[in-house]
């Protein structure tokens, strides 16, 4: 069965609607806003956040914080792919680097990161670390991906390295680059909460999700969750698009 | 260019066996045979582009130009970014493309274009780059009558007494390009 735009769409918003009708019900069942608080509560609660000081420099502090990890995680993970494609020593030299990063736990890197620098840039440290492998790999895969008809086109033509980048690697690497991007920024931000969670630098988002565990707040915990989904959704979009943008007027 | 090919084969398919060929330097010409004759395989040891063959080769060209089989096109940039790949700059490459009848289609994404714009594409393409010898592989695969002499006539005219060999199994390509020498495979 064909379902359009217009129809998809209002099926998945009834999805949504459906599972906040869900929430809704349980919460009265429930009947205890400490255990499961209602939708209604959040929201309330989420509003009187927004109209909080506090609220928007905490909200900064992690977003800032984040994205200078997302962006360091970025550069390197873009320099490290295209030197282990062109090295095949450089790739042996990175390949356990990006193994263990892969396989240790979040907590354990987080603990590990404390004792070498302080809290405030905890997050930063974390969501690099835990972007890095995921860019490299999908980039990497992406140069490997190239197709060699075209590259053995581009000898014959005597094409320079720089219009090979542009109008090849560039076209064959960013439909990798792409759907690792939007896993990148999710895991980003999710480790990165988590780090402040375990490191609690003062004035982050992370802080305030553990006082409102500690102070049994839990319609502050949903609104601050609440916050972290809406930010993961509008920087995922935000950066998809500019990546597809940019990436369009460099191969025009 | 000399190639005396003792023996080529892929895997346990051997191509050619105690085989010679001479190009005479300057001529056209045309390698005539059926489908999994070796056509394409003798056009690449011609072009040097294959070396891995018991046998020797003498005077192969420095800089072959070759208009490959498959369009070997980047799919998902549009057709003047193909063009610009060997083009000097965006104007040259904008004339190179109202050349090949494609003006319009030019902003189009090439997993857009039909198999006969792709060609003339690749054909446009093809005339860039100044080698010493060309080398053409069915240049007019998915051409119509009209496009493959439209074809024809700028290759000529971009061969420029230059050493030219080109492969086909259709004999009107034959007699739209011309041939000074014809080898037959079987």
């Amino acid at each position: 069965m064909k379902i359009s735009t217009l129809s998809s769409k209002a099926l998945r918003t009834a999805a949504v609607l459906f599972w906040i009708a869900v929430w809704a019900a349980a919460s009265v069942l429930i009947g205890e806003e400490l255990f499961l608080p209602s939708p209604w509560s959040v929201v309330m609660r989420l509003i009187i956040l927004l109209g909080e000081g506090e609220f928007w420099l905490s909200s900064l502090f992690t977003i800032s914080r984040i994205l200078l990890g997302f962006f360091l995680a970025l550069c390197t993970a873009m320099i490290t792919a295209s030197l282990s494609a062109a090295f095949p020593l450089f790739r042996i030299l990175m390949d356990p680097v990006v193994r263990i990063i892969r396989a240790t736990p979040v907590a354990s890197i987080v603990i590990l990161v404390l004792v070498w620098i302080s809290s405030r840039n905890l997050s930063a440290v974390i969501s690099a670390m835990m972007v890095f492998p995921i860019i490299y790999t999908n980039v990497l895969q992406g140069i490997d991906g190239t197709d060699k008809e075209i590259l053995e086109m581009a000898d014959v033509y005597g094409v320079s390295i720089l219009k090979r980048i542009r109008y090849i690697y560039i076209p064959s690497v960013l439909p990798y680059f792409l759907s690792s991007l939007s896993i990148a920024l999710g895991l980003g931000w999710k480790s990165g909460i988590a780090a402040e969670v375990i490191g609690l630098p003062d004035g982050s988002i992370g802080e305030r999700v553990y006082e409102a565990k500690i102070y049994l707040s839990t319609p502050d915990l949903f609104a601050w969750t609440v916050v972290i989904i809406i930010l993961a959704y509008l920087f995922e979009r935000v950066f998809l698009f500019l990546a597809s943008y940019s990436a369009g007027r460099i191969t025009r | 260019m000399k190639v005396r090919i003792d023996r080529k084969a892929f895997g346990d398919e051997v191509i050619f066996s105690g085989v010679s060929f001479d190009i005479p330097d300057g001529k056209c010409t045309a390698v005539l045979g059926p489908s999994g004759s070796g056509k394409t395989t003798l056009l690449r040891i011609l072009s040097g582009l294959d070396r891995d063959y018991e046998g020797t080769s003498e005077n192969l060209p420095v800089r072959p130009v070759i208009l490959f089989q498959e369009d070997r096109l980047v799919e998902n940039i549009n057709a003047i970014s193909n063009l610009m790949l060997v083009a000097k700059d965006r104007k040259t490459a904008e004339e190179a493309l109202a050349a090949s009848g494609l003006g319009e289609d030019g902003r189009k994404v090439v997993r857009e274009l039909s198999g006969g714009m792709r060609r003339k594409l690749a054909i446009a393409r093809f005339l860039f780059p100044e080698g010493d010898a060309l080398f053409l592989d069915e240049p007019f695969r998915a051409l119509d009558d009209e496009s493959r002499r439209e074809a024809a006539e700028r290759i000529l005219k971009h061969r420029n007494g230059r050493t030219m060999v080109y492969i086909t199994h259709d004999p009107d390509d034959l007699s739209i390009l011309g041939a000074d020498f014809t080898i037959h495979l079987s």
